[in-house]
């Protein structure tokens, strides 16, 4: 474990990370920082694993306004043990293709060196978000339909 | 790469780390199912949340109390999965509050399926006793495993009356 963060830069982070504003977070980030965000990339195109300040920037910039507009990023818990940030966050957000209102919570960890975020971990109740996405109680236990692909020829 | 700790090796799977006996005792507890041990950590007014579809899966949701909580962990959770170990890659602790990040590897009673996916823990303990647990998981990753095959989310589910409205034998 490294040197020990500060609750000041975990909270400067922080408000920056609630901006969504990438010339704001710029300045957080460690030039080869690693980004995770787990959940299926198929419904919200900024899951994923990113590494590096520019495409995290284009993740935050870019893709996520894309799809999701935050209206509420609200820390409800932090903990901080050494180089560690975990935080729990409430989040509300309307889906830019429906204006559907999704709202829910986020787990955050995130590393620091030199009071720079150099690894960020997310994660979410992702079948809880697809459903507000989708606007009803999805049936997972229905298999998919089997789709024949286009590009079979029978002679 | 920095190594996981198991949970279930706590304290020895973190020898670099100072892990509280309360913390070790828990997860001691809760994969054991021992009920003994759930007495002993579990706090009477303890808040068990489980931030899943408990739509999908009766196990999720919130429970309240230490009787409701033992019920949830040594009875209806067994029903549906074991769980091996938390393999955590990242475990703080800060005084009586504990954060977790990593992985859960589980096996699913129906099928012998084998689970693997990542989940997050928020702990409170009070006077070393659990006051509040929160976990939230990948959840669409989770359901995929469980059910075996892709989720399509157009698939709604369907509304079904029980019983059909014309039924002669209703009619009194």
């Amino acid at each position: 474990m490294g040197e020990p963060v500060s609750r000041a830069s975990v909270q400067s982070f922080y408000e920056a990370l609630a901006s969504r504003d990438p010339l704001r977070l710029a300045p957080h980030l460690a030039d080869d920082v690693e980004w995770l965000t787990v959940g299926p990339a198929e419904i919200f195109s900024f899951c994923g694993y990113r590494r590096g300040k520019a495409a995290v920037l284009d993740c935050i910039g870019r893709l996520m306004p894309a799809t999701l507009a935050i209206k509420r990023f609200e820390p409800a818990d932090i903990v901080i043990d050494g180089d560690t940030a975990a935080i729990i966050n409430n989040v509300s957000a309307v889906r830019k293709d429906n204006g559907r209102i999704l709202s829910y919570q986020t787990a955050i960890f995130v590393v620091f060196s030199a009071g720079k975020a150099v690894s960020v971990k997310g994660l979410a109740d992702t079948f809880d978000m697809a459903e507000q996405v989708v606007g009803h109680r999805i049936d997972a236990f229905s298999v998919p339909d089997r789709q024949v692909p286009k590009d079979v020829i029978a002679l | 790469m920095t190594a996981s700790i198991s949970a279930r090796g706590l304290p020895g799977s973190a020898p670099d780390r100072a892990i509280p006996d309360f913390l070790a005792a828990f997860y001691r507890a809760y994969l054991s199912r021992d009920e003994t041990l759930l007495q002993q950590i579990l706090h009477d007014d303890v808040e068990w949340l489980l931030m899943d579809p408990a739509d999908q899966l009766d196990i999720y949701g919130r429970r309240n109390g230490k009787a409701e909580t033992i019920e949830l962990i040594t009875r209806i959770m067994p029903c549906y999965f074991e769980i091996l170990d938390f393999e955590f890659e990242h475990l703080l602790v800060d005084g009586q509050r504990v954060a977790a990040y990593g992985r859960v590897r589980a096996r699913q009673r129906e099928t012998g399926r084998a689970l693997c996916f990542r989940g997050a823990h928020f702990l409170r303990f009070e006077n070393g006793k659990l006051m509040s647990f929160r976990s939230m998981a990948d959840t669409f990753d989770l359901v995929e495993q469980v059910v075996g095959h892709p989720i399509d989310i157009t698939k709604r589910v369907e509304r079904v009356t029980l019983v059909p409205e014309e039924d002669a034998l209703l009619i009194v």
